[in-house]
């Protein structure tokens, strides 16, 4: 007598692999042709336009308000390090999310898991973007980095810093060469392991990636908080506080499940992925957002209730810079917008299964991260002013744009799902609990 | 008992690997339904063995000592402790915070791990629940013995005061702690309990003695397992575990505040909340581990307490023993960055001031011992795994030790300085807590279900597909495929 169940399994470490090949897809609904991969200029060019124009537009209306054109350069070197963390965040968090599924042994992520890989793998491009802003170092600029220019520094903790070597152009620099270069190395081992896996389908890519994915986290957390430190903090040089790293972390990872929400709706609107991503990725996609919605505002009050309490000047100063001149009305606004209305819109479960809704507030999410990165880095170049703002507005959607185009060059002429996981077809049948 | 017979091996089965695309048992031993309920119940259905009156004896000994030696405390005051001036805050505190960060691995467990369909958790949690809920027990006597009048411990509670209409200070976390361990204990205790229901029912339907039945069926409050049962169960626990996820990470975040509010160096730093909270996970864990290990051996339990649930559970360790050690070497890193020079000096005199051995015992035992656990050997090895929780236990008591003692023995005035001992009450009164632990401990496991059978019966795959990967895993492919239907 035979016995399916058993049969199925007999000699399984070969025959997974073969049975997750049984599911047949179209190749049309899961590789975004060519087409797409020749949009990618256009969006990069547009992008480009839309950041020099905010540039210049803040760079004439900051300097027309104060008649200052240092102060209007400042500005705008703040708001290229807002957005350019803007879309960091985002690619980093991606890359967080490919450790984890292969730590965890996860299979219900297999099917959008391509998806992440692809974000994750514009790290290299981003590094690409981040040469401006150590260009400017090497012109001897402090518009940024007050750190950078000795003579002007009158603060004897920063300069006690400069002068041990941490905050100098030089070690910056080398630093941020390691962060990338360990995060583009780790990014694209992955990367390669999963496409490999989609030629030969062998359950080794997975074992390898599980293998190596535990020290890589260690990597990651380590160069992710010291990245934070450096490129974040560093821009006030007096101020510290020791969470400010896991603070960038759970606002990028919140903005990656929106991210990755947005990319699957988008690509199922296009007639992509069809049966392969589900309500119920969507469902976990914004759990995951949900869940750091909450510890976004989890470490971000734990950092504000500390030094409020504390009271201590050299502590209190950076959110004191945050609540007067017009920036109180960001910082306060943040509570509602980043914390009550978010955390209050996407807790019902309904929401979560609903696209149109869960959309909403995936919009909704990278709009405050946004606020948010505003919110870290645009005090420290001045008072609030509306209009240079706007100038502010076009650049990070000009990032946004480049970073799509990034993606697209990812993402075109390659399977948006790794269609050999052994995993597969656990993520294509598993179902949230109903209740 | 034939069926535990035949289902039961002992033979410790390495479950741990899953071939990707293909998930390995969580139960061993070719294990059904009924099995599984044998094994469960038959903990507390079986005389206890010798071993467990021996534990039993020895711990409620060293439990009555404890209350023995509360009551002294009370008569005497609180100045039979080492307690001493600039270190007010000595070991009752840093028992407090020892016992409340055991106390959630239980509701981590439980309600977390199931948000994140984490099915290993069902062997496991109930005994993980039982133990957070004698943990915080032990962690709740510190405060109300430490306040020195401890009959006037109530005042902590927020009620007007009949003549002076007086509250408490709610701007001090002590206060927000009164809530925060009250509110997890209580719901701590609910989840436990409710989850609990469906198998009390099991044990009263088992029930010899008419006490016994009767006592079960009070508990069980006439579960009779209809569906309906079932859906408004499975809705209270959805539920539960949802509130109960955000308890896990305010308990500790709200200790963490009574040290970081204030100014004090090595004290008012960000990172304490989230660094808090990992080191609780980890040292709950590791406790789990320490009990889970001799009770899967004591009460032949191998097969539902696999490797798999060990080797699991030693990961978090790793994992969480290295968040501990990035907040270790962030806070170091910011003393320097922040070129603050108390901070500095807290830092540099907790590594080589007069407490330098008890910050490298934590270092060590928090950091560099889980770190054997990259090796998957260390990791599916009951002894070893026993020891370095253990181990861990040790790191974890000692890194409160050195966060409280350290910066508070040194402060601000060197003129105030001083070195803190710790008297013979101090220990006494420590190593009793762990009596009324323990003896708590041991009644759970000898009155109630130890195991959630009804939920390990959930995860169990169809049976013949686990005994055939259950074969391959023991290296019996060929004989085993053909007569398997015996099983």
């Amino acid at each position: 007598m035979t016995n399916p169940i058993k049969q199925s399994h007999i000699n399984f470490e070969t025959t997974v692999s073969n049975n997750s090949m049984s599911l047949q897809y179209d190749k049309e609904t899961i590789v975004l042709p060519s087409q797409w991969k020749n949009k990618s200029p256009i969006l990069f060019a547009a992008g480009l336009a839309l950041l020099v124009t905010g540039a210049v537009f803040a760079l004439f209306t900051q300097g027309a308000d104060k008649s200052d054109g240092a102060a209007a350069f400042k500005f705008v070197t703040h708001s290229y390090l807002a957005n350019f963390m803007y879309v960091m965040t985002i690619a980093l968090g991606a890359l967080f999310f490919i450790l984890v599924q292969f730590v965890a042994r996860a299979g219900w992520s297999t099917s959008i898991r391509r998806i992440a890989e692809l974000i994750m793998s514009t790290i290299p491009f981003l590094a690409v973007l981040f040469v401006p802003i150590i260009v400017l170092l090497y012109a001897n600029s402090d518009a940024l980095y007050e750190w950078n220019v000795r003579e002007n520094v009158h603060s004897s903790v920063i300069k006690a810093k400069i002068d041990v070597g941490y905050l100098t152009k030089n070690y910056f620099t080398l630093r941020a060469v390691l962060y990338f270069g360990l995060w583009a190395l780790m990014g694209a081992w992955f990367y390669s392991q999963s496409r490999k896996q989609d030629e030969s389908g062998d359950i080794e890519h997975s074992l390898l990636r599980q293998k190596w994915s535990g020290p890589c986290i260690m990597i990651f957390a380590l160069s992710a908080s010291f990245a934070a430190f450096d490129w974040v903090m560093s821009i006030d040089a007096d101020w510290f506080s020791t969470i400010f790293g896991v603070y960038l972390f759970a606002a990028g990872m919140m903005a990656f499940f929106a991210t990755m929400i947005l990319i699957n709706a988008g690509l199922q609107k296009a007639g992509k992925l069809q049966n392969l991503v589900s309500v119920e990725h969507f469902h976990d996609m914004g759990k995951f957002m949900f869940g750091f919605i909450m510890f976004w505002s989890y470490i971000a009050f734990s950092q504000l209730l500390l030094y409020w309490y504390g009271n201590i000047p050299e502590e209190t100063y950076w959110f004191a810079v945050r609540l007067k001149d017009g920036w109180q009305y960001l910082s306060y606004g943040l509570i509602p917008l980043h914390f009550a209305i978010p955390f209050l819109g996407t807790m019902s479960r309904h929401v979560r299964r609903n696209r149109p809704g869960l959309v909403f507030w995936a919009i909704w999410v990278l709009v405050v991260h946004w606020l948010d990165m505003t919110f870290l880095i645009m005090p420290n170049a001045g008072p609030f002013s509306l209009i240079p703002l706007a100038g502010h507005l076009l650049g990070g959607l000009g990032m946004l744009l480049i970073f799509f185009a990034f993606f697209l060059v990812r993402a075109t002429n390659v399977p948006l799902v790794p269609m050999r996981d052994p995993r597969l077809p656990e993520s294509l049948t598993y179902a949230n609990p109903i209740l | 008992m034939a069926t535990i017979a035949s289902s039961y091996n002992p033979r410790e089965i390495d479950n741990t690997n899953d071939i990707p695309g293909r998930r390995a048992p969580l139960i061993t031993g070719n294990q059904t339904y009924t099995s599984v309920t044998e094994m469960v119940c038959r903990v507390a259905e079986d005389p206890q063995p010798k071993i467990w009156w021996i534990l039993f004896g020895f711990s409620s000994l060293t439990a009555v000592m404890f209350l023995s030696l509360i009551a002294f405390l009370i008569y005497k005051g609180v100045g039979i402790w080492g307690n001493m001036s600039p270190v007010f805050w000595a070991w009752p505190i840093v028992n407090f915070v020892f016992w409340v960060g055991i106390g959630h691995a239980g509701t981590l467990i439980s309600a977390i791990l199931f948000l994140f369909r984490q099915n290993w958790r069902t062997s496991i949690n109930r005994a993980a629940e039982a133990m957070t809920i004698f943990a915080v027990i032990c962690a709740g006597i510190y405060p109300g013995i430490h306040v020195g009048r401890a009959w006037l411990a109530f005042w902590l509670l927020p009620y007007p005061s009949l003549n002076l209409w007086m509250w408490p200070q709610f701007r001090s976390p002590l206060l927000w702690d009164v809530f925060a361990v009250g509110t997890y204990a209580s719901t701590s205790l609910v989840f436990w309990y409710m989850g609990m229901i469906p198998d009390l029912a099991t044990y009263r339907d088992r029930s010899k003695s008419p006490f016994r039945r009767m006592v079960y069926s009070l508990l069980c409050l006439g579960w009779t397992g209809s569906s309906r049962h079932w859906l408004v169960y499975e809705k209270a626990y959805t539920i539960l575990a949802a509130l109960a996820a955000p308890l896990v990470l305010s308990v500790h975040t709200v200790v963490s505040f009574d040290f970081a509010v204030s100014q004090l160096p090595g004290w008012h730093t960000t990172i304490f909340p989230p660094y808090f909270v990992a080191g609780a996970i980890f040292s709950g864990f590791a406790m789990v581990v320490t009990l889970l290990v001799p009770m899967r051996k004591i009460y032949k339990l191998e097969n539902l307490i696999t490797l798999r649930h060990l080797d699991n559970m030693n990961k978090i360790i790793l994992a969480t023993g290295s968040l501990v050690g990035l907040a270790y070497g962030t806070e170091f890193f910011m003393a320097w960055y922040s070129q603050n020079q108390y901070e500095s000096f807290t830092f540099i005199n907790r590594a080589f001031g007069p407490y330098w051995w008890a910050y490298w015992i934590m270092v060590t035992c928090n950091v560099i011992s889980p770190q054997l656990f990259w090796f998957k050997w260390m990791r599916t090895n009951v002894v070893a795994m026993w020891i370095v929780s253990i181990f861990v236990n040790i790191g974890m008591w000692f890194e409160r030790f050195v966060i409280t003692v350290t910066s508070l023995s040194r402060d601000f005035l060197p003129a105030s300085w001083g070195y803190y001992n710790p008297t013979m009450y101090d220990g006494l009164m420590f190593f009793g807590s762990f009596g009324v632990f323990m003896t708590l401990y041991l009644l759970f496991c000898k009155f109630l279900p130890t195991i959630a059978i009804s939920e390990v019966k959930g995860v169990m795959a169809a049976s013949e597909h686990a005994a055939h990967v259950e074969a391959e895993l023991l290296g019996e492919a060929h004989g085993h495929g053909h007569h398997g239907a015996g099983h």
